[in-house]
């Protein structure tokens, strides 16, 4: 169990090592990487020497550009080990963990709060349609599910978009008003533990979060309508009912923990669409979050913005694909037997 | 008797008895067959657009985003030009790229899978891990971060899209290959002496091709979701498909001008119609291929 | 002969597919009297674990009691009807008072929870009052019954103990109330001979002490002469022999009976001589006219395909057959 948590661990940090490196690899080592383009660019735009440009280069990438290559990379590779991104190219002097830290927040907040609506809604309306499966309704309601599943979910935001931000309904006014449709918060609020601000709040995010709820709620709904149903077929399911016991226990002691066993894993994986998904629906929402930060720094090539960004991303990621995989072990006892048996085939 | 089985599941007939078989999973599923003439529906108007719907190169100033009409049934865009037409025409781009995609991705995946399943042992295993750390750094912002880096076009896209999409198809492929091998005939066929590449081509893979035709349709579908992506966050050059035109539309605020919603919603709605046929037709073949998953 | 426990009378139970409905027992009577052991034999598909899982409740959701009841007198006399008794009701009857087994039962724990409180849960179900430790107490008991190590096996997980564990597990389990009836689906396939042979030899044994009455569906002819009184064989969903256990393996009178004791390999028979019954069972969508084995049938006539033969009893054994085998006096 401990071995298996520690290989668990290890995979975890390999994976965000191989993506630093990765980064290292594309800003470094590339014919034409960044920073040699910089150099370039300061040596042909200001008639400056190579020595000068290198220097400034080393200023702004916060790399010690004449030491050998591995050299550079091991102290990339502490610097990173210490959320240490260097400066924003775009904005000089700021932080770039400044400003992750100042944009993650709300992509947490909405991303969070569409996975955990999309999970709670998706997990019982799939358990219910398990049961419900000889109703008329079943075939309905699965059916806009795979629907759901399958619509890329910025297409989804353009629908919700149309529905909430643009049809009056003869009303002559939208359901949300246009203000409230981009953006985290209003101006005229202060930011803080007061009710205006958290109701703002709510009202400017609840489309990205509705985005990433119906983009998910599809496919946690098959799921547990899949993992539920042959659940309920197995023998310790018919036998518990053959036992006499009462249908509560059989759902919540037998039916639910057996089912869910499937679905935590796919909690973290899901979570990595979800943060892809975030880049395009932020952007839409013109929601200030670290997706459409990553999208700016691409387009501005802040450099170490980036690479900040995206290994927080993909640690986040990693991250939750940890917990997961302990949590399994938690509700799972045959864990270890397992991964024998995988082992052995 | 014997001869005349054994004649029937030779390769020459396998081709002409694996399109068959397809053609049986979609003609015997209502919502199967609903995904193929939609998606069928398409690849004609992809064909013959160019020459029936020609796309109008010049904008026309006195028609600007005007609502449906007899000469233009879905509007004008913000140049003046038929949506029809680029509807019509707009279908192709994606079906070409995903299809190209998927045949690339699948076959990078189906060799690395394949081999690693046969070979097995250590290099088995470290591919496999591989493949796991692979799975989890997030897909869509990485191509955006190498856009910063490469210039992105349809080809170069594809090519990156089939080689981030290996580790996903190795894993299926490789446990599938896995599950074959411990079939009684590929141990006769290991035991007969016939060659590992003998084995894998002419005996593994022609049991695969359901399984294969299933996760083609998956492979497209995300290439269609990430070329889509792109071209909407405005990273790939803006040819002529429905993403450039939810992009366009976007971009001018059509959505808040709802006589020329449609300018907006026709390439919205035409992504999502083709994403369905594909999961309609790859739902359909799953039935057929993977009974087990039947009910 | 009116001491019967579970009787089934003129069930009908069908099946919804994509053909149409699908006849998977059709008007089958059977009686079971107190304290006897009732084997149900046929092919696979004859409708016999259908018939059976009818009793608890549990048959699929495509599956419709077209017609029938199934009667099951409780021990202070009253007779009610398990397809037509409320939820709840038919809850505290289960396990207390008939209980069932599947075969196959490996997987009849939960495998995320220890194996005791499947023990504590069952008995709560049904008697609230009775506290955990005499839960536990009576639970050991039964297991060292079942030549168990309680100790080991309550604060297991399913997965750490071996099939044969599991099944003897299970029979404690079952007997924790002590039930009246026992049902079992094939008790013994997937356990090795040797753990067959102990489950066996346990049934016997808790018949004996406990003295319930049971039915078992088993392919095994050979089960059935270690643990049956009668013998009841199905064909495509219809009850077509009755007979007890001696007078079935010494002269069974309905052909396909005939055909199922002719296929057991023998030591003494050649193995190229080994009979099989021909042809295969009918489609039960849309059943043939007359008696559904007449196809497969040496005996059979014009008659016997128009026209279904009713059921005749005589000297306790009852066969539906219009040419039935004549009757043997000893083992050829």
């Amino acid at each position: 169990m401990v071995a298996y948590l520690v290989k668990k661990l290890l995979k975890m940090l390999f994976t965000i090592w191989v993506v630093t490196t990765l980064i290292f690899v594309l800003i470094r080592m590339m014919p034409s990487n960044p920073v040699d383009r910089y150099i370039e660019e300061q040596m042909v735009v200001y008639g400056i020497g190579y020595e000068e440009a290198t220097l400034r280069a080393q200023s702004l990438f916060s790399m010690e550009l004449d030491e050998p290559i591995w050299k550079q990379y091991l102290s990339f590779l502490s610097d990173v080990a210490n959320f240490d991104f260097g400066q924003s190219l775009l904005s000089p002097g700021v932080d770039v963990m400044s400003i992750i830290a100042a944009r993650l927040p709300w992509t947490l907040f909405t991303v969070g709060m569409g996975l955990l609506l999309s999970f709670i809604i998706g997990i019982s309306v799939g358990a219910l349609m398990a049961m419900k499966r000889d109703r008329w309704y079943e075939p309905v309601v699965s059916g806009f599910a795979s629907f759901l599943s399958a619509i890329p979910d910025f297409l989804i935001a353009i629908f919700l978009l149309l529905i909430f931000g643009v049809f009056t309904y003869g009303m002559g006014h939208t359901i949300i008003p246009i203000t409230s449709l981009r953006g985290n918060y209003s101006m005229f609020v202060t930011p803080g533990w007061n009710a205006g601000f958290i109701l703002d709040v709510l009202l400017h995010g609840l489309l990205p979060i509705l985005t990433y709820m119906f983009s998910q709620l599809g496919i946690w709904i098959l799921l547990m309508k899949g993992s539920t149903t042959s659940t309920l077929n197995t023998d310790y399911v018919q036998i518990a009912k053959v036992r006499g016991l009462r249908q509560s226990t059989i759902l919540v002691n037998y039916v639910g923990r057996n089912a869910m066993l499937p679905i935590v894993t796919e909690f973290a994986m899901r979570l990595g669409f979800i943060i892809g998904g975030s880049l395009i629906i932020e952007q839409l929402f013109v929601y200030q979050g670290i997706g459409l930060e990553l999208l700016n720094a691409t387009n501005g090539r802040d450099y170490p913005l980036m690479q900040g960004i995206f290994l927080i991303m993909t640690s986040a990621i990693v991250l939750c694909n940890f917990l997961a995989e302990i949590l399994y072990v938690v509700l799972d006892p045959r864990i270890k037997l397992k991964k024998k048996v995988r082992e052995n085939g | 008797m014997a001869e005349k089985v054994y004649r029937t599941l030779s390769s020459s007939g396998r081709a002409q008895r694996f399109f068959r078989q397809i053609w049986y999973a979609i003609s015997h599923d209502r919502v199967g067959m609903i995904g193929f003439v939609i998606l069928a529906v398409i690849v004609v108007l992809s064909v013959i657009s160019p020459a029936v719907f020609p796309v109008d190169v010049e904008s026309d100033p006195s028609s600007i985003l005007q609502g449906p009409s007899a000469q233009h049934i879905l509007g004008t865009d913000h140049l003046g030009r038929d949506i029809w037409c680029q509807i019509a025409n707009g279908g192709r781009e994606l079906l070409v790229l995903s299809f190209v995609t998927a045949v690339l991705g699948m076959l990078i995946g189906v060799l690395i899978g394949a081999f690693s399943a046969v070979v097995g042992g250590r290099f088995d295993e470290i591919m496999l891990f591989l493949a796991d750390v692979w799975l989890s750094i997030p897909r869509f912002p990485l191509l955006v971060v190498f856009s910063a880096f490469f210039t992105l076009n349809n080809t170069t896209l594809a090519l990156v899209l089939a080689i981030l999409s290996w580790a996903g198809i190795f894993r299926t492929v490789r446990s599938e290959v896995l599950s074959l091998k411990e079939r009684d005939y590929i141990e006769v066929a290991f035991m007969q002496g016939l060659s590992l590449g003998h084995i894998v081509i002419k005996e593994i893979l022609p049991n695969m091709m359901g399984f294969l035709a299933v996760n083609f349709t998956l492979l497209m579908r995300s290439t269609i979701y990430s070329q889509v992506g792109l071209v909407f966050l405005g990273l790939l050059p803006l040819e002529q498909n429905w993403g450039v035109m939810i992009n366009l539309a976007w971009t001018q605020g059509v959505i808040y001008n709802p006589r020329t919603i449609l300018y907006l919603l026709a390439p919205t709605v035409m992504i999502c119609l083709l994403i369905l046929s594909l999961v309609w037709i790859g739902k359909a073949l799953e039935d057929v291929f993977n009974p087990s998953l039947r009910k | 002969m009116d001491n019967w426990i579970l009787r089934f009378d003129d069930v009908s139970i069908s099946y919804r597919t994509k053909r149409g409905s699908l006849h998977a027992v059709s008007h089958a009577s059977l009686d079971v009297m107190e304290g006897e052991s009732v084997a149900l034999i046929g092919e696979s598909g004859c409708g016999k674990t259908t018939l059976a899982t009818s009793v608890v409740g549990i048959l699929p959701l495509a599956a419709r009691i077209d017609s029938g009841r199934a009667l099951y007198r409780k021990s202070d006399g009253d007779v009610v009807d398990m397809y037509a008794l409320a939820r709840n009701e038919k809850r505290l009857l289960l396990w207390k008072d008939v209980v069932m087994m599947f075969q196959a039962s490996q997987s009849s724990f939960n495998p995320v929870r220890r194996i005791f409180t499947t023990f504590v849960d069952t008995v709560k179900a049904h008697d609230p009052s009775k506290n955990d430790e005499w839960i536990l107490s009576r639970s050991r008991e039964l297991l060292k019954m079942v030549m168990l190590d309680p100790d080991k096996i309550l604060y297991s997980y399913p997965h750490e103990l071996s099939g044969g564990m599991k099944q003897r597990t299970l029979l404690a389990l079952t007997m924790i109330l002590e039930p009246r009836l026992l049902i079992l689906d094939e008790p013994t396939t997937a356990l090795d001979l040797i753990t067959q042979e102990k489950i066996l030899r346990l049934l016997n044994d808790m018949r004996r002490t406990f003295g319930f009455s049971m039915v078992f569906i088993t392919h095994d002819l050979s089960i059935v002469s270690e643990l049956a009184d009668r013998v009841v064989t199905m064909y495509a969903g219809k009850v077509v022999e009755s007979a007890p256990v001696r007078d079935f393996f010494l002269s069974p009178r309905h052909p396909y009976s005939d055909g199922l004791l002719r296929a057991i390999p023998r030591l003494s028979t050649p193995s190229d001589e080994l009979y099989s019954i021909p042809g295969t069972t009918p489609d039960l969508v849309a059943p043939p006219a007359g008696c559904l084995f007449a196809p497969r049938c040496g005996r059979a006539d014009e008659r016997c395909g128009r026209q279904e033969p009713e059921s005749e009893s005589c000297g306790g054994r009852a066969w539906a057959c219009f040419h039935p085998v004549e009757e043997k006096n000893a083992i050829d």
